[in-house]
């Protein structure tokens, strides 16, 4: 009974180090954004890979990803991620095609 | 049951039926396989107001002008915070306390709860300064319609939330719940907090 009294009491206080760092990373983002002190492919960039740390962060701890067989996870993650970079990609190349063609 | 030749040993078969795929039990896989449809419904109306701003000769509106992000900022600390209430609600379950499975899951039930009503908030304010979802006064038509599309269906999932784990605490006192089930809950939430990390850089910081 300690034993998975322990074991829970460290699961939560992993969590909230995972909320520090996930409240961190957002208020850096937004600051970053505020300032507009970068230029603004630098900028979407920046907060492209801070996106990508939290979306991790929750996938992985929250949602035990990371524990879950790799094979499980390869196919959640992989299908998501190739699907939406097929479809924001191709969607992309047509947006820039009608912009082409409205700003005539 | 097969058995190797060169090794001698015995495995069975994942085709014969009554082993768990990926060592999962049904309702996480369940779970994990409406999430999975659940995301790209998401990544399709992202994409659809990636096309509508790209697409867009006019300017999109300034979401410094638009929006109060300090209040954004205040929304995704309730999001994440309830997102470690439910976290800490599985752990609980997992480890057989049932008090404590039940303070967390209502505690993750106010937080969705006050989560939905600063929604509504921002909501009201856009749609009093004359954001619609055919019109906005801020340039774009289709600013709004992207707007009260994305967070609207974000909104109801976090409804949803609530409601689901509003009755995971009332059976986790019946005693009538199980870690598994409760862990499923646990999933659709922490979905819901990740597809707002998207929401919150895509909408409203780029």
């Amino acid at each position: 009974m300690e034993q998975t009294h322990n074991a829970q009491s460290n699961s939560v206080k992993s969590y909230w180090i995972i909320w520090f760092i996930l409240l961190a990373l957002s208020v850096g983002m937004i600051i970053l954004d505020q300032t507009r002190s970068l230029g603004r492919g630098m900028l979407i960039g920046i907060l492209l890979v801070g996106m990508s740390v939290k979306a991790w962060l929750i996938s992985s701890r929250f949602m035990h990803l990371k524990y879950e067989k790799r094979n499980f996870t390869l196919i959640l993650v992989l299908s998501t991620l190739i699907l939406a970079a097929f479809l924001f990609g191709l969607i992309s190349v047509d947006a820039l095609n009608v912009l082409h063609h409205l700003s005539r | 049951m097969e058995t190797s030749q060169a090794t001698g040993v015995t495995k069975q078969s994942l085709w014969n039926g009554g082993v768990a795929p990926f060592n999962t039990g049904n309702a996480k896989l369940t779970i994990w396989i409406f999430l999975t449809g659940d995301a790209l419904l998401f990544a399709a109306f992202l994409t659809a107001y990636a096309f509508a701003r790209i697409s867009s000769p006019a300017p999109w509106p300034d979401r410094a002008v638009v929006f109060s992000l300090p209040f954004i900022a205040l929304m995704t600390f309730i999001l994440i915070t309830s997102s470690v209430t439910m976290a800490s609600a599985v752990a609980a379950s997992k480890a057989g306390d049932r008090s404590k499975t039940k303070m967390y899951l209502w505690l993750t039930v106010l937080g969705g709860l006050i989560f939905l009503g600063c929604q509504a908030f921002e909501w009201s304010t856009l749609i009093g300064e004359g954001a619609s979802m055919k019109s906005n006064p801020w340039g774009v038509p289709l600013f709004g319609a992207c707007f009260f599309g994305i967070t609207g269906f974000h909104g109801a999932h976090v409804l949803s939330g609530v409601i689901i784990n509003a009755i995971s605490a009332r059976r986790v006192a019946k005693n009538s719940d199980t870690p598994e089930t409760v862990e499923a809950s646990g999933l659709y939430w922490h979905f819901i907090d990740l597809v707002w990390v998207f929401i919150f850089t895509l909408f409203y910081l780029i």
